[in-house]
């Protein structure tokens, strides 16, 4: 099993997707394998600050990986400003901390993971894989940040400063983006239908997908049938 | 001639026993050992599960952050194909195949459109045959054990080599050789898109009933779109300048296709496995803002699905090239057209 697959299984498992024997395998192997026990650790930390949990409270095995963000998130503090909407020494404790802290990590382990998983996309200059992990985290860490915001609206009236780069939204080539982002232009649409008849079979239902879930009009270049047409169609 | 057969020299029937039972112990088991390591094996009888074999099942697409459920439900009876296609948890649209006629149900809509397709293909299909020309362009590995829904499977995986290309890796189920679990990949590994089967069975019989859309058509619009007529002598012949690696011109040639104002040419190029499309029209059409105010981008990349999409102008002709390949494939198939002098006096009339 590939690391990739692994690492989906554990993601599967953190969100609860397996079933009660996949679990146990997956487990199993959690328990062995220090790399996988790493992306756990990161899944529940991404999950955790995402729900503003106190995580850097915590102590034991994720003490080491927060802290270590930590750090990385204050080197990269002059850099990522807009998000890092608390500078941890000048406010007191409490909630509205932890959940900025929460946004904050949330954001920087986009980052970190980004810098991980900068895998480049052939003929793109953009790293999809990383668009996308920004795309899915990024959002939200926003909006816990807004949470944040509200509760604590005098540390961050002043911030208002551009979103940092990586969650600027998706432009065209991303694949998150599809099949659900903005409406697609009908003839390429039923290009991508027709082409669908000539691709090679394994990935012909790839294309229909675009018809299944896109945003697009549907009825162009179509005439109305009549009641004789429709007959026993319908 | 009765009496000289019947003097032909015969081994004797105890004979012939025992060597059909040394053929049976020592061969056969060697033959079969062999076909299971072969890839191309299971790929072969997966093909042929999935274009004989009647299937209902339900299964998660995936594409990107994107997942939707979506059940299939797949007939063949007497050589005919049936299908209809369900989004379980998304638009709620549905999709009836029914020989080469297609109906697509859209209640978010509100409408129903049937449209002939030029062959009679099912929604999901196998992996096609390797040639030399293919194997240069894709490594054919397996065939690795794996369990998908706890079931035992066969992983195949065939992967690009280089960047113009995608890989796929199949889990074809041991007992019933359907395709449980698919994957579309990059060549680092990236996956594109992936579609695992929650559940299938493949009853010896599927009802009528089961084939029907469940979409409460009342007050729906019915709307029919159909193939453009052309004449072949309108169209332009194009010739490839420079294509990329192992991309050769394929099956499909230069043909009507159904939705845009104007016929367009339809160029098909491929590596053994991938395929590209070209669609080429005039300049003038699209226009910039379609009828339902979605503003068309004249030029440049575009992604639908795991499809990506590359559209440039040339000589008041718009070019668009569509496929399961990375951006930069489908990009450099579409600048590489060239218009050529004569027009085409045939379909297929693309010089390689």
């Amino acid at each position: 099993m590939s690391e990739m697959e692994s690492s989906s299984q554990v993601s599967a498992l953190f969100d609860g997707e397996l079933d009660a024997a996949q679990s146990g395998l997956v487990t199993r192997r959690l328990l062995k394998d220090p790399a996988l026990q790493t992306s756990w650790q990161r899944y529940a930390l991404i999950g955790a600050s995402l729900r503003g949990e106190p995580l850097l409270q915590r102590s034991g095995g994720q003490g080491d990986v927060a802290a270590r963000l930590r750090r990385q998130l204050e080197s990269e503090a002059t850099l990522s400003a807009p998000v890092v909407a608390v500078q941890p020494s000048s406010v007191s404790a409490g909630a509205p901390r932890r959940l900025a802290w929460g946004a904050a990590l949330a954001a920087s382990i986009a980052v970190a993971v980004i810098g991980v998983l900068r895998v480049q996309a052939p003929g793109l200059s953009e790293p999809l894989s990383a668009q996308r992990l920004a795309a899915a985290i990024a959002p939200q860490a926003a909006a816990v940040s807004r949470q944040a915001t509200e509760a604590a609206p005098a540390q961050v009236a002043r911030r208002e400063t551009p979103a940092p780069s990586y969650t600027t939204p998706l432009d065209t080539t991303s694949l998150a983006s599809q099949p659900t982002g903005q409406r697609l232009s009908s003839p390429l649409v039923n290009y991508v239908v027709a082409h669908s008849e000539y691709t090679t079979p394994v990935a012909r239902f790839s294309p229909l997908t675009t018809v299944m879930s896109g945003n697009f009009d549907p009825s162009e270049n179509t005439v109305e049938m009549t009641e004789a047409e429709v007959g026993a169609r319908r | 001639m009765r009496a000289a057969n019947a003097k032909a020299p015969c081994l004797p029937r105890l004979g012939r026993f025992l060597l059909a039972g040394i053929v049976a112990v020592c061969v056969l088991p060697g033959l079969a050992l062999a076909a299971a390591d072969d890839p191309l094996a299971w790929v072969g009888r997966m093909n042929q599960v999935l274009a004989d074999r009647n299937y209902d099942g339900v299964f998660v697409h995936q594409l990107g952050q994107h997942r939707e459920t979506m059940r299939i439900i797949h007939r063949i009876q007497d050589g005919h194909l049936t299908e209809r296609l369900v989004s379980t948890d998304g638009s709620g649209r549905e999709f009836v195949r029914d020989g080469n006629e297609l109906i697509g149900y859209f209640p978010d809509h509100r409408i129903v459109v049937v449209e002939k397709r030029p062959r009679s293909l099912g929604f999901i299909g196998g992996l096609p045959g390797f040639d030399g020309a293919s194997q240069a362009n894709y490594d054919v590995q397996g065939v690795e054990r794996s369990r998908v829904q706890g079931r035992p499977t066969r992983v195949i995986t065939v992967a690009p080599r280089d960047t113009f290309r995608y890989g796929y890796r199949l889990w074809i189920d041991e007992k019933t050789f359907m395709p449980v679990k698919t994957q579309l990949s990059s060549l680092s590994g990236e996956i594109i898109e992936q579609i695992t089967f929650a559940s299938v069975t493949m009853p010896a019989r599927i009802e009528d009933d089961l084939l029907k859309a469940e979409v409460n058509t009342e007050g729906f619009r019915w709307l029919r779109r159909e193939p453009p007529t052309f004449k072949p002598g309108e169209l332009q012949a194009w010739s490839a300048q420079s294509l990329p690696p192992g991309f050769r011109r394929g099956a499909g040639g230069v043909v009507g296709l159904p939705g845009p104002p104007k016929p367009s040419s339809h160029l098909v190029f491929t590596d053994g496995l991938a395929t590209v499309s070209v669609f080429i029209e005039s300049a003038g059409t699209p226009p910039a803002i379609s009828r339902n105010g979605t503003p068309r981008k004249a030029q440049g990349p575009a992604q639908l699905g795991a499809a990506s999409a590359y559209t440039t102008v040339f000589e008041g002709f718009r070019l668009t090239a569509v496929g399961e390949v990375p951006p930069a494939t489908v990009k450099a198939i579409a600048e590489s057209l060239r218009p050529v002098a004569e027009p085409v006096p045939a379909p297929g009339a693309l010089r390689p």
